[in-house]
């Protein structure tokens, strides 16, 4: 194992790796701080350029843009009230209070150091989580894989619309899109209505890209006027070592909760930032001055949005299952140089998983030196026109989606999936878990033929082993369990209007 | 919001029967794979139509009580999903589409180097960008720099168009 690291450190401290993570942390940070680009729309659009590099150097410089992302969301979340990325929200509530009391460069400084901290832990967290995990997958077989893809995917649908209704609607059809091409099995087309360009299934990449980005675009220029401009007065004051010392509690809180939080398939960085927003008001010494300028108030959901990236890496690297569109964007950039993560990759290739590992540490403290280097050079970020930035964001999407297979239909893809992104966020559905439920399509159906084949046919092969059937059972428990719940809301509601 | 489910479940029960209307032509289970290709699929197409069932009820019984609150995490979005309920302008979105189509559409006619500043122009004036030479100065510049990056230092072989002669 610790050969295993050194493969990993001598390949994340190249000079080309270290050159590409610095830029990944601040095209992250870039994106992140721009309202319109969020950190998994910022990897979107940076994995065109992924297909000629080494694989170890773009899965870390991938996960360096997730970094920086959640830092630079904070940026334009305190000085203009509007956060860069949903993960920022809750550091709106007291990062803009602190910012009309001129205290804005002190609250960035929090967030950047606090979340350094929650991303550092985190990245221990998981080394210490995947590497005992993926162990244990190993000895998986195709039942023990069609449960917990089953399971993510429960996971994923329950938490991810605004009603269970519409989030398992959201999985069906990104399901129905895996079906889509050459049947694996028998290799027969299935839904490919004649055509040869579909034979090969939906473009992964493609979709990801019209999902995320094209349906933010349109969603950015639907909205009428300008973004706001930066109003009161900016200092440049990082903040002082007592100022630190007070947010100790709710930066702690903030990690555990961040990494758990992301660990979790389907709930990101905007989740947990407002769970750690509440808990640190809760168990604060002062929650009265939370929503009035709380350095606390900024630590808690800072840190806890960047502990959910070394959490959200745990069942992607342990089982090759993405829970969130950072996670797939990841899997999308090892898809593209024949890879998969999960397992095995430990095994055959050492230096993509070690790297990412050791990646992640370096890009961690890249993030803290490069926020404090642009903490004044922010407010000419933050000050963008909104008409420029779309257009140029439409026009890197649409040469970055050529570039990928030197082919106009995936432009096609990207618009089309845009426009049903758009209508889909319109009416309460949700994209992302279309999208991994398209990434998982594949591995349920996948497993589940498999498992009858080598059982010959027989289904006992999933009651009858232990894993498989916990898998299976714990899926059908998250299914239910909501519907229940909303039932008996609803009973309960009756009952009082009566 | 709830007449908008109605309609969203009666769609989507079209989806469902057109996807299992073309599940008929797939080859049936063989002896050595019990499910064949068609199973899952068909399991698909059940899910989906139960579920568009569910929400056309939900919508005609049009309760106040949103069956969202019961959703684990308050109902919360996914991070990506969330929709900005700000006043929507149909000429701003439905702009933004149709040029965004229109240049796609004319990438291989009239090339890279010709479309790109005519759609980045057409953008910002669209968007409410007031100076001309402003707007043209960015289409030129970012039409440079993204053919320089990708064109030449990437090497995509990105659609010459009209200037296929010259260019060879």
């Amino acid at each position: 194992m610790i050969q295993n690291f050194m493969i990993g450190a001598s390949i994340a401290f190249q000079p080309l790796s270290l050159l590409f993570l610095f830029f990944g942390v601040f095209w992250g940070i870039l994106g992140g701080a721009l309202p319109g680009i969020t950190g998994s729309i910022a990897m979107a659009l940076l994995l065109p350029f992924t297909f000629s590099m080494k694989p170890s150097i773009a899965f870390m410089m991938l996960a360096g843009v997730y970094i920086g992302a959640m830092y630079g969301s904070s940026i334009t979340a305190i000085l203009i009230r509007t956060p860069g990325a949903p993960a920022s929200a809750a550091t709106v509530l007291d990062g803009y209070e602190l910012q009309k009391q001129g205290k804005g460069s002190v609250a960035l400084g929090i967030s950047l150091i606090t979340g350094t901290i929650g991303g550092l832990v985190s990245v221990i967290v998981l080394i210490g989580l995947a590497i005992p995990l993926a162990t244990i997958a190993l000895a998986f077989g195709p039942p023990e894989y069609f449960g917990l893809t089953v399971f993510g995917l429960a996971i994923i649908s329950s938490l991810a619309g605004k009603s269970i209704v519409k989030g398992l609607i959201s999985g069906v059809l990104g399901l129905m899109l895996s079906t889509i091409g050459m049947d694996p099995f028998s290799g027969v087309p299935r839904f490919t209505y004649g055509s040869d360009e579909l034979l090969g299934g939906i473009d992964l990449i493609a979709a990801m890209i019209g999902l995320f980005a094209v349906s933010e675009v349109f969603v950015q220029a639907s909205e009428i006027g300008e973004w706001e401009k930066i109003k009161e007065g900016f200092s440049s004051k990082f903040p002082t070592w007592a100022e630190l010392k007070t947010t100790v509690r709710s930066t702690i809180l903030g990690t555990v909760i961040g990494t758990i939080v992301g660990i979790m398939p389907g709930a990101g960085g905007t989740i947990a930032a407002f769970i750690a927003y509440n808990e640190g008001k809760r168990w604060s010494k002062h929650p009265e001055k939370f929503g009035k300028g709380s350095l606390e108030g900024v630590a808690a959901p800072e840190s806890a949005n960047n502990a959910v990236t070394g959490g959200a890496m745990v069942p992607l690297l342990a089982f090759g299952i993405p829970g969130s569109n950072a996670a797939a964007i990841m899997l999308g950039a090892l898809m593209l140089h024949g890879l998969r993560p999960g397992p095995l990759l430990f095994q055959n290739n050492p230096d993509i998983v070690y790297g990412l590992f050791v990646g992640m540490i370096i890009a961690n403290i890249f993030m803290l030196i490069q926020g404090y280097l642009l903490i004044k050079p922010c407010i000419y970020i933050v000050n963008i026109s909104k008409p420029s930035l779309l257009a140029s964001i439409m026009a890197l999407i649409i040469v970055g989606t050529y570039s990928i297979n030197n082919n106009i239909n995936d432009l096609w893809i990207a618009l089309i999936t845009g426009v049903i992104g758009y209508l889909m966020r319109k009416y309460d559905f949700s994209p992302s878990a279309m999208i991994l439920a398209l990434i998982l399509g594949f591995m349920v159906e996948t497993s589940l033929r498999r498992s009858l084949v080598l059982s010959y046919g027989n289904f006992s092969c999933f009651y009858t082993r232990p894993i498989a059937l916990a898998l299976i059972i714990l899926a059908i428990i998250t299914l239910i369990l909501p519907i229940v719940r909303s039932i008996r809301a609803a009973r309960k509601e009756r009952l009082n209007s009566i | 919001m709830k007449k908008s489910d109605g309609i969203i479940g009666v769609i989507l029960l079209g989806v469902a029967f057109f996807y299992y209307y073309s599940t008929r032509d797939l080859p049936p289970p063989s002896v050595t794979e019990k499910l064949g290709a068609s199973f899952f699929p068909i399991l698909l197409t059940i899910t989906l139509a139960v579920l568009s069932i569910l929400l056309l009820i939900s919508s005609l019984r049009a309760r106040n009580s949103s069956d969202g609150k019961a959703a684990i995490a308050g109902g919360d979005r996914l991070e990506e999903d969330a929709f900005a309920a700000g006043e929507i302008s149909y000429p701003f979105l439905f702009g933004t589409m149709g040029l965004s189509v229109l240049y796609v559409a004319l990438l291989n006619a009239i090339g890279y180097i010709v479309s790109t500043p005519l759609f980045i122009l057409a953008m910002v004036r669209l968007l409410g960008l007031k100076q001309w030479s402003k707007g043209i100065a960015i289409s030129i510049v970012l039409t440079a720099v993204l053919y320089l990056l990708f064109g030449k230092a990437l090497g995509v072989p990105l659609p010459a168009g009209v200037f296929t002669t010259i260019w060879e």
